[in-house]
C-alpha cells in the first residue's frame, strides 16, 4: 500500500514546493507578475480582497490553496 | 536600542484604497493591535527596552487606551500631519533619521524568538534581506521613470549599473552609519516633493516600497555599503519568514508581511501566541479594546481550540527538534478519507469555522496518506529516503526540514494532524 503512497506524491516532491497555508498554497493564475503574499490571490487586483462567486458581499474568505471553495462566516 | 513606529493618519483614515494594504490591511483591527502587542513584547524579551515613535492619537490608543507596554512613547509625527496619508513609509524613514545612536528598527509585524546576530547590528547598514527582481517594483518603476517630473540620480545610477531591481526589505532596518538614514529621508523628501501632483496616476502602496527600499539600496550603493541581510534567498512569497506553525522551535522570525495579514491562520496564531506567552498582557489589551469598542466582533478563539494550541505550544518548547520529529502523528479521527477513481480528498473539520472542509490530496497533500497509521517524521522520512530519486534529491536533514514544516502546517492550522500525545 505505501507503494502506492510513494507514486502519488514522488513527482510532487521530486518537483514542486510545498504548498504552506499562509505563504500562498495557492498556484492559480495572477493578474500581472506577482507573489502570492504580495499580491493576493484569487483575483490579485490591486490588493482588493476579491469575493468569489458563492459568497455573500458580507463574508471573506481566507487563502486556501483554492480560494473559490472557503467563504466564511465569523 | 529597538525602536518601532506607528503613524496613526493612515490607520484611522477608514481608507478602501487598495493602495493602503500593506499599511494596516488586517483581517480585523485587533489582529493589528495584537500584533503590535506581541512584536513588543518579543522584542522587550530579548533587548529589554523598545521604544515607539508615534503621533498625539497613536499615543492614546496604545497608550492610554490599550497600555501596550512600550518602554517609552515618542511623539514625532504630529508634525507630519499635512503628508499625504497614502505614505505610510515617510515617517519610518523620518524615525530613522533622527536617530543619534545606533539602532534597530523593527516593524510592529515581526515577532522574534532569538537575538539578531551580533555582526549584523553592529554593521553600517543592514536589512531583512535583499530583494532582486521582486515582481512588485517594476510595474510602479515604469510608470514613475515614465511620468514623474525628478527621479533621484542614484535610483538611476544603481537600475544602469546592476541591469536589475535591486532593493532591501525593511522589515528589520538598522545600522551605525546615521549619515545614511538623513540621506535616504532628506532624497525621498524631495522624490515625494517633486512629483506628489502625479500621485493620482500611480500606486502610491508600491511608491513607498520604492522610495524607502529600493531607493534606500541604491543610496547604500553609491556610499559603497553593501547592506549586510539578516536572510539570503528569500523568495517573493517570503515563504521562510511566514511559517508561523515553526514559530519558536525552528522558526526565531516571523515576518506577517503583505496578505498575511488576511489570512485567517497567521491572524489566529498571533493572538495565540500572545494568549500563551503573555497572557496577563493578553487580557488587559483585550479588556481595553473591547471595552473601548477598539474593534467590531471578529473570530474567537473557542476554549477547545486553545488547548489544543497550547498544548502543541508546550510541547515544541519542552521538547528538542529531535525529539520533535521521533514524535508520532496520525490523521485526525474525525477526517474521512475519499476515493474517486484515482484521486483521493478529505473530508475535515476546520478548527476555525467548526464547518467541514475539503482537501484534494494532490501534490504535497498526498502524503497524508501516510498518517493513516501514526508515522513520525523520522520515519516517514526514512521511508522515503529509500527511493533513490528521492534520496539524489534530498538528504535527510533537507527532507526533514519539508516534512516538519508540512506536518506543522496541517497539524497546527488545520487539525488535520494529530500528535500521539494528544491523541493518547
Amino acid at each position: 500500500m505505501k507503494k502506492d503512497f510513494l507514486s502519488k506524491v514522488k513527482g510532487a516532491i521530486l518537483t514542486k514546493e510545498e504548498a504552506k497555508t499562509i505563504s500562498g498554497g495557492y498556484t492559480g493564475p495572477y493578474a500581472g507578475n506577482c507573489s502570492f503574499i504580495v499580491c493576493g490571490g484569487y483575483g490579485n487586483t490591486a490588493g482588493k480582497v476579491a469575493t468569489p462567486a458563492g459568497c455573500p458581499p458580507s463574508n471573506l474568505y481566507y487563502y486556501k490553496p483554492n480560494p473559490s471553495l472557503y467563504c466564511v462566516n465569523f | 536600542m529597538i525602536i518601532q513606529s506607528f503613524w496613526s493618519k493612515p490607520f484611522l483614515s477608514d481608507s478602501k484604497d487598495p493602495n493602503s494594504r500593506f499599511k494596516g490591511g488586517w483581517l480585523n483591527e485587533k489582529y493589528f493591535y495584537f500584533s503590535m502587542a506581541l512584536s513588543c513584547l518579543k522584542f522587550k524579551e530579548f533587548y529589554g527596552e523598545v521604544n515607539l515613535y508615534t503621533d498625539s492619537k497613536g499615543k492614546h490608543i496604545l497608550n492610554k487606551t490599550l497600555d501596550i507596554p512600550y518602554s517609552n512613547f515618542i511623539n514625532c509625527f504630529d508634525k507630519l500631519e499635512n503628508v499625504n496619508e497614502k505614505l505610510w513609509a515617510f515617517p519610518k524613514l523620518h524615525t530613522y533619521s533622527i536617530q543619534d545612536s545606533p539602532f534597530i528598527h523593527a516593524d510592529t509585524d515581526i515577532f522574534i524568538w532569538e537575538k539578531f546576530p551580533d555582526k549584523l547590528i553592529n554593521s553600517p547598514l543592514f536589512c531583512q534581506n535583499i530583494e532582486e527582481n521582486f515582481p512588485i517594483y517594476s510595474e510602479a518603476l515604469d510608470e514613475i521613470l515614465t511620468l514623474f517630473d525628478w527621479i533621484p540620480a542614484e535610483l538611476i545610477n544603481s537600475l544602469y549599473k546592476n541591469k536589475k531591481i535591486l532593493a532591501f526589505n525593511a522589515g528589520i532596518i538598522g545600522g551605525t552609519d546615521l549619515e545614511f538614514f538623513k540621506k535616504l529621508y532628506s532624497i525621498s523628501k524631495k522624490f515625494i516633493n517633486k512629483n506628489e501632483h502625479f500621485f493620482d496616476k500611480i500606486d502610491v502602496g508600491i511608491f513607498n516600497m520604492i522610495y524607502e527600499q529600493q531607493l534606500g539600496y541604491a543610496i547604500a550603493g553609491k556610499k559603497d555599503i553593501q547592506p549586510k541581510s539578516l536572510f539570503n534567498n528569500i523568495d517573493s512569497n517570503f515563504t521562510p519568514l511566514v511559517n508561523f506553525p515553526l514559530a519558536s522551535f525552528h522558526t526565531k522570525y516571523i515576518h506577517a508581511i503583505g496578505f498575511a495579514k488576511k489570512s485567517i491562520y497567521a491572524c489566529e496564531q498571533i493572538e495565540a501566541l500572545l494568549m500563551y506567552e503573555f497572557p496577563l498582557e493578553y487580557e488587559k489589551i483585550k479588556y481595553n479594546g473591547t471595552k473601548n469598542l477598539l474593534w467590531k466582533d471578529y473570530y474567537e478563539i473557542s476554549e477547545e481550540r486553545k488547548g489544543f494550541l497550547f498544548s502543541i505550544y508546550k510541547y515544541v518548547r519542552e521538547n528538542p527538534i529531535a525529539l520533535i520529529c521521533d514524535m508520532k502523528f496520525q490523521l485526525n479521527s474525525t477526517v474521512k478519507i475519499m476515493e474517486d477513481n484515482d484521486s483521493n480528498t478529505i473530508n475535515y473539520i476546520s478548527p476555525q469555522t467548526l464547518q467541514r472542509e475539503q482537501l484534494s490530496l494532490e501534490d504535497w497533500d498526498a502524503i497524508l496518506l501516510y498518517f493513516q497509521e501514526s508515522i513520525s517524521i523520522n520515519e516517514l522520512c526514512l521511508e522515503l529516503l529509500l527511493d533513490n530519486d528521492i534520496a539524489t534529491k534530498f538528504t535527510k536533514e533537507s527532507l526533514t526540514e519539508k516534512l516538519l514544516s508540512f506536518v506543522f502546517d496541517k497539524c497546527l492550522l488545520h487539525e488535520v494532524l494529530m500528535p500521539d500525545f494528544i491523541n493518547n
